[in-house]
């Protein structure tokens, strides 16, 4: 009899705090919110769709979880789009340590476990409720400030187009995204196109994660570069999340507003892949990639890029070899105000999160005039800061934000 | 006769003082020389400069704009643009081009208490389509002594090596700078550039906004403005 008390006080002690993990997730926003508990371990897993930067979000979340632990050891698992992308663990001893106040949150990010493998948390999930607070079908009406700014004339110091690209965004089922996204020009020294409202990315994407840290996503829709067509992506990483191997395939056509015909689509194909492979180095944060492309036009080249992150800004240089010649230059994405963005019911507007731009050395010549090295992007937000789950980098900078506040 | 005073004791303390920082390029170093010295890593820099006739190798006022980052604690790099006045094709006068330069400094030796800091670095190295006015590759020594307790006083000396013979920056250069230890956000900066002399000062207001002035020769008067911050890193 005393021992069906004690484990009916055991699974009532489980169950009050499951809720309070739940119950202080969802406060601070996090969503696909789920949680299951043992006498030993508490495995979570959440999605930050309310704070910029990846490692801002984990914070909260880990604050979170630590202070409505009541013992044991604690697993987390980060979704991005309900797909798993980092995995998190708190040994017994650590969260004691800090539930008795031994060790600051500094120590915590220090000891605790960052992998991309998330697939042993993942099995422990299967087996508990629904996620709560799901983010599936509610819409972002994103506004993503546009800037195109090139030196490639002598009559002017620039050319130059200011765009606002606002772009709705709406997360499917697991893995899939729509994004609708219209480019309307603000103020622009060029003509045609440029002067005219037209569609920006317009895609529907499914990722998936396999087994083994690969992941994979194809899109299909009307992307960046006046391209239209399908891309797949392929990537593996390894459970540190330094190395990264990658290919990518496309199949695009011409896409643009004309004067005369509208939207206009071209019917001829063309074929663009390329195949990557990063390094992340942990002490200097710095993140080299180098790919062998076949850009759109047709021309084989490679590129290298080196780009050091500084928290949530992200400073980079490239350069491209491309039959035969030679383009370089930087880039770099910052964050834009407001580092929190709640997301109440179904619709959202707020700014971009980050502002990114690349700055190209040639602008004259064989390479501009044949195209050379172009290719394209799927969605609006891809930069070098948004959607950085490596784990040194999220160690590192949670460390650092601990240390500066 | 009190303003003239104070005028001409400034004149007197530029004279025997100095500082650092190439503010006319937007790098590291002091009014129109580099040195030794590294900002620290992370540290981005964004702003102009107007350039007077005899400043550089066109014969009439222009100014620049640029932005440096320290990428790493050992290397720098920066990117300018110098407007250029020409006639376009409607016959109108102005400022329709600009000539596109970048740096990259590297650090092999940090100061230390016997033996000063060295930087090599290069300015326009590469060549798109025009004339590299500024390409070159350098070497430069600083150290820095304390007189007064908080106070700097760094002595630099270089060299450059002209990567074409349109290059304006050709053999050595040398400049001393000062900041007092109450004011250190304020520097006074004497130097020779390898082409002349240059006296004056900078000071930084709000931990982030710097102003700079200085004459070349007491022909011309230059200055400029810019933003510097420290990411997180």
């Amino acid at each position: 009899m005393r021992r069906t008390y004690i484990a009916a006080f055991l699974i009532f002690l489980c169950s009050t705090a499951y809720a309070q993990i739940t119950k202080k997730l969802k406060d601070i926003g996090m969503e696909n919110v789920q949680c299951v508990q043992t006498p030993e371990t508490t495995t979570v897993a959440f999605e930050n769709n309310v704070y910029r930067g990846t490692y801002n979000g984990i914070g909260k979340a880990i604050t979170a979880c630590l202070e409505s632990i009541t013992e044991g050891e604690l697993q987390l698992v980060v979704l991005d789009n309900k797909i798993p992308r980092l995995y998190i663990y708190l040994p017994k001893s650590l969260v004691y340590a800090y539930k008795e106040r031994n060790i600051s949150l500094a120590q915590v990010y220090k000891n605790m476990q960052l992998s991309v493998d998330t697939d042993h948390a993942m099995k422990v999930l299967k087996e508990g409720k629904e996620p709560e607070n799901p983010s599936a079908w509610k819409t972002d009406l994103v506004i993503y400030p546009g800037l195109f700014l090139e030196n490639n004339t002598f009559d002017e110091l620039y050319t130059y187009a200011i765009n606002l690209n606002p772009a709705v965004e709406m997360a499917l089922w697991k893995g899939g995204k729509a994004t609708i996204q219209v480019i309307l020009p603000v103020a622009t020294n060029l003509t045609g196109e440029m002067k005219r409202v037209r569609p920006g990315i317009i895609a529907i994407s499914q990722d998936v994660r396999l087994r083994h840290n690969v992941f994979g996503r194809l899109t299909a829709g009307n992307f960046t570069n006046n391209r239209i067509g399908a891309q797949l992506e392929m990537k593996y990483r390894n459970n540190n999340g330094r190395i990264e191997l990658g290919a990518k395939a496309g199949v695009t056509g011409f896409s643009a507003v004309t004067a005369d015909e509208g939207w206009y689509i071209g019917t001829k194909l063309r074929v663009n892949a390329s195949i990557t492979a990063s390094y992340y180095e942990p002490h200097t944060n710095l993140q080299f990639d180098v790919n062998a492309n076949r850009y759109i036009f047709g021309d084989y080249g490679v590129r290298g890029d080196c780009t050091r992150h500084f928290g949530e800004y992200s400073i980079g240089l490239f350069g491209i070899y491309t039959n035969g010649e030679i383009n370089g230059g930087f880039h770099f994405a910052i964050p834009l105000p407001g580092k929190k963005w709640n997301r109440k019911g179904y619709f959202r507007v707020k700014p971009a999160d980050y502002f990114a731009w690349t700055y190209c050395m040639v602008a004259h010549g064989k390479y501009i005039n044949e195209q050379m090295g172009k290719s394209y992007y799927t969605r609006p937000n891809e930069n070098r800061s948004n959607g950085l789950y490596q784990p040194d980098y999220i160690r590192y900078f949670l460390i650092r934000d601990v240390e500066k506040n | 006769m009190r303003i003239k005073k104070y005028l001409l004791l400034f004149c007197l303390i530029s004279c025997c003082t100095a500082m650092k920082a190439q503010y006319s390029m937007g790098n590291t170093g002091l009014l129109n020389i580099p040195t030794a010295d590294m900002q620290e890593t992370g540290t981005f820099i964004g702003g102009a400069n107007y350039l007077p006739d005899g400043m550089t190798p066109f014969s009439f006022n222009t100014g620049n704009y640029f932005v440096s980052i320290t990428f790493l604690s050992i290397l720098e790099l920066s990117y300018r643009c110098t407007l250029l006045k020409t006639t376009r094709y409607d016959g109108k006068k102005g400022y329709f081009q600009q000539d596109r330069s970048m740096t990259a400094r590297i650090r092999p030796l940090k100061e230390g208490r016997y033996h000063p800091s060295v930087v090599i670095g290069t300015n326009d190295p590469f060549k798109d389509t025009g004339t590299n006015y500024f390409a070159t590759v350098y070497g430069a020594l600083t150290k820095s002594f304390s007189i007064i307790r908080g106070d700097r006083l760094a002595f630099t000396a270089g060299y450059y090596f002209p990567l074409n013979k349109y290059s304006i920056q050709d053999g050595p250069f040398g400049g001393v700078s000062y900041s007092p230890a109450r004011c250190r956000e304020l520097s006074f900066m004497a130097e020779y550039d390898s082409e002349g002399f240059n006296i004056g000062a900078s000071a930084r207001l709000w931990k982030h906004l710097s102003l700079h002035i200085f004459t070349r020769e007491f022909n011309c008067i230059s200055g400029g403005i810019r933003y510097e911050c420290t990411l997180i890193h």
